[in-house]
């Protein structure tokens, strides 16, 4: 048998009763946008369940590979359809169980009659199919708790749908559908992992990331280009806007006493990023930061740091263990990215002794000295914006492997 | 020439020599060098990387270059062993290893490890009773080879990895030096925890190989220094090697045994059936590429000697292991009877031999015969 069917369950986004229409829409896009390459395929939404249909079983395959990154998706499963009729099923289901492996697996029939003028019920169905294909197919045992194989039959108004294998999506809520923001990307392990969570809730991104060359190099930038690249898999492309910071960097360190540099870097950064979220109407800012691993990262710090805006700064990590954040960093395929060895521009000038509590008076009354206006507007001005994806690869090494 | 000792080595192929030069001149910088051309070098080298995880199906997995496959089979028996001091003291290994994991278990049992030896029966496979038996808490390590170098017995390594999974918490490694390009060699296939290839063996350059394993199992580095190789094995890596190694692996690979091979050991088994001087070792139970003759009463070398003045060439049956200095390891595990054991030759072909090499090596081993009958 050959599906050419997939059905795709919602996440959460089931519960939200007036926005529901927007998060389908959302979800269909994001989902339309992964499989755009794939020609074959066509997307229904419906209100409670989308269908994606090909008749080319690679394609199908490679979408149910693709799917399992999409925010916003429950579960999905390949589908097989027929006339809601008694017969009809059982021919069905039968066939669908033999292209499941059964031998020597147990089974269980589930049916939901969403058709209440089926004229059979719920628990005759589950009995008349169970019993076919018990009769029809070898090597089959019942079991109703936790069987290896669950045939669900659907049986709907126009056909009835059969499914008996069940993936695990993402889960979350569509990209997009929480609104945009902007992360703040410094090729560290943290703040990708940061923007994935983001990303979990709904929130599309772009990035910016502070290049001071030629105290960093292409690399660290590239790096940072390759890092938006992995998160564009799990939704919309991610644009990075690359910084010139070396000028304002020259000066804080020419004129800020060393120990609150860091503290006076981190507002300019931010106020730069504030500049960039507005031009390009987006609503937050979202950092890597977690509470106590670095100097910049105590409460004293933030609010020194935070004073320069009253935008919301997002830190999805506030509260994880650095051993967590690996973890996740692994999973979703940014830590062999982020632990490539270039310095970013955090770490080259960073204090031997950065103060744990600045105080922000004290910070400001250094900051008067220098009027940093101008460097903040060209900075702004001569940004690149980079998409990952426009991005010639340059090495070709094909011939050689 | 036919050359019938593709067990011992292989031609390089072309395609490989030509990677191994292009790659030695371009992509000369050292990978762990931050500035464009060790970038691109290090690129190069990880899309190697990535090409041999393909091909042997472990995308998670790690890949570790190496000098070839006797330092492969080192890092996985001593290395794992060093590391892994507390998940057992006993190292379960075959009798008719090579010698690099027959001495590599020699060295740990040195470090005050029990090594445990697995017997073979008269084809040269494991005792499955005898495995079964050995297959204790206590094991640690558990290395089995995948074809045997000498009589080209195939072992049933992914029951073996099944049942050890099933008994034991035990790091399963298999030499896959023999197998890989001839029967099909993956993780999804053969279901162990590690396993050992060599370049040389498969129409690739000496000096290459590698030990791939499933997960990043710590390892104690044999070699240490550096760091390179995610600390696995210090010095600088050899891009040259390691992509000529992925590009000889993605060439050789195979799904099954390749149909000439079989044809050839059948004609090669009929034609041996009305040589009355010669036994062929493990008929049954080898793979096609690998056939051992035991000739009657004399040596082996005799048997190679006449060969050779025909222009074709074998190996005598490898390494002097045993009290009389003349019959391997191998041979003494499977039974041979006395006055065969020491006319032991190998026969192993490869990707250069065409039907009417192995003819001719049956012409010549008729002579052979009527000769010394």
């Amino acid at each position: 048998m050959k599906w050419n069917q997939l059905i795709i369950r919602y996440g959460e986004l089931s519960l939200k009763g007036r926005n529901r229409n927007l998060f389908v829409q959302q979800l269909r896009r994001n989902v339309k946008f992964r499989l755009k390459d794939l020609e074959s395929v066509t997307i229904r939404a419906e209100r409670d369940r989308m269908f994606i249909h090909s008749n080319d079983s690679e394609q199908l395959e490679e979408v149910i590979d693709r799917l399992q990154h999409i925010f916003g998706i429950q579960s999905y499963s390949p589908i097989a359809t027929c006339e809601p009729d008694m017969d009809a099923i059982c021919q069905r289901a039968i066939e669908v169980v033999r292209a499941s492996e059964p031998e020597g697996k147990t089974f269980k029939v589930e049916v939901k009659r969403a058709d209440k003028t089926f004229p059979h019920r719920t628990h005759d169905i589950q009995q008349i199919v169970g019993e076919q294909v018990l009769r029809n197919v070898d090597g089959l045992t019942v079991k109703m708790k936790e069987p290896d194989l669950l045939l669900h039959v659907d049986i709907r108004r126009h056909e009835a749908q059969l499914s008996s294998i069940r993936y695990e999506g993402a889960g979350g809520m569509p990209v997009g559908a929480s609104g945009r923001s902007l992360l703040m990307l410094s090729g560290g392990i943290d703040s990708p992992v940061a923007g994935y969570l983001m990303m979990k809730r709904g929130v599309a991104l772009e990035a910016i990331h502070f290049a001071s060359p030629p105290y960093t190099s292409d690399f660290a930038t590239e790096k940072v280009i390759d890092l938006a690249e992995q998160l564009s898999e799990y939704g919309p492309t991610v644009k990075v806007h690359v910084i010139p910071f070396t000028e304002i960097q020259k000066t804080i360190a020419e004129s800020i006493p060393e120990n609150l540099s860091m503290t006076t870097t981190r507002r300019l950064m931010l106020q730069i990023a504030d500049r960039v979220r507005e031009e390009r109407e987006l609503q937050a800012i979202v950092t890597g930061e977690s509470l106590g691993q670095v100097a910049s990262q105590t409460l004293e710090s933030m609010t020194a740091i935070n004073a320069v805006t009253s935008t919301p700064v997002l830190r999805p990590l506030v509260t994880y263990d650095k051993i967590e954040i690996i973890d996740l960093s692994k999973k979703i395929g940014t830590y062999d990215i982020s632990i490539r060895p270039y310095e970013d521009c955090c770490t080259i000038f960073t204090p031997s002794n950065p103060k744990t509590k600045p105080k922000l008076e004290q910070v400001k009354r250094f900051e008067r000295s220098v009027d940093f206006t101008e460097m903040i507007e060209r900075a702004v001005a001569n940004r690149e914006i980079v998409v990952s994806t426009n991005r010639n690869k340059q090495y070709e090494f094909e011939d050689l492997l | 020439m036919i050359y019938l000792d593709n067990g011992a080595t292989t031609p390089p192929a072309e395609e490989v020599v030509r990677t191994y030069v292009q790659v030695s001149e371009r992509y000369f910088a050292n990978p762990a060098s931050i500035h464009g051309l060790g970038v691109e070098a290090n690129h190069l080298l990880e899309r190697a990387r990535e090409q041999v995880k393909q091909l042997l199906t472990v995308p998670n997995g790690e890949v570790i270059f190496t000098s070839g496959g006797t330092e492969a089979n080192n890092l996985a028996l001593i290395g794992y062993a060093r590391a892994n001091r507390k998940k057992g003291n006993t190292v379960l290994i075959s009798s008719i290893e090579h010698a690099s994991v027959r001495e590599a278990a020699a060295v740990l049992k040195e470090e005050g490890w029990r090594v445990e030896t697995i017997p073979v029966d008269e084809e040269g496979v494991v005792d499955w009773h005898a495995y079964e038996r050995l297959l204790t808490d206590d094991v640690a390590i558990i290395s089995v080879m995948h074809v045997n170098n000498e009589i080209g017995s195939v072992q049933p390594i992914r029951k073996m990895a099944r049942l050890a999974r099933e008994k034991t918490n035990a790091f399963f490694h298999t030499d896959t030096v023999q197998s890989f390009g001839k029967l099909l060699v993956t993780f999804d296939e053969l279901e162990v925890d590690a396993l050992t290839i060599s370049g040389h063996k498969v129409n690739g350059m000496k000096g290459t190989g590698a030990l791939v394993m499933r997960h990043r199992y710590p390892l104690a580095a044999i070699a240490v220094g550096g760091g390179q190789e995610s600390g696995y094995r210090s010095g600088t890596v050899a891009v040259n090697g390691a992509v000529s190694l992925a590009k000889a692996m993605r060439l050789a690979a195979v799904e099954r045994e390749r149909e000439p091979f079989v044809e050839w050991k059948r004609m090669l088994l009929d034609a041996c059936q009305s040589l009355e001087t010669v036994r062929v070792l493990a008929p049954t139970a080898s793979a096609s590429h690998i056939t051992a003759l035991a000739f009657k009463n004399i040596r082996g070398e005799i048997a190679l000697n006449h060969l050779q003045r025909d222009d074709i060439y074998v190996s005598t049956s490898s390494a002097c292991s045993s009290s009389d200095g003349l019959v391997s390891h191998v041979i003494e595990a499977i039974a041979v009877p006395k006055d065969y054991r020491q006319g032991v030759i190998r026969i192993s072909f490869g990707t250069v031999n065409t039907k009417s090499d192995i003819e001719r090596l049956i012409e010549s081993l008729q002579r052979l015969n009527d000769l010394i009958k």
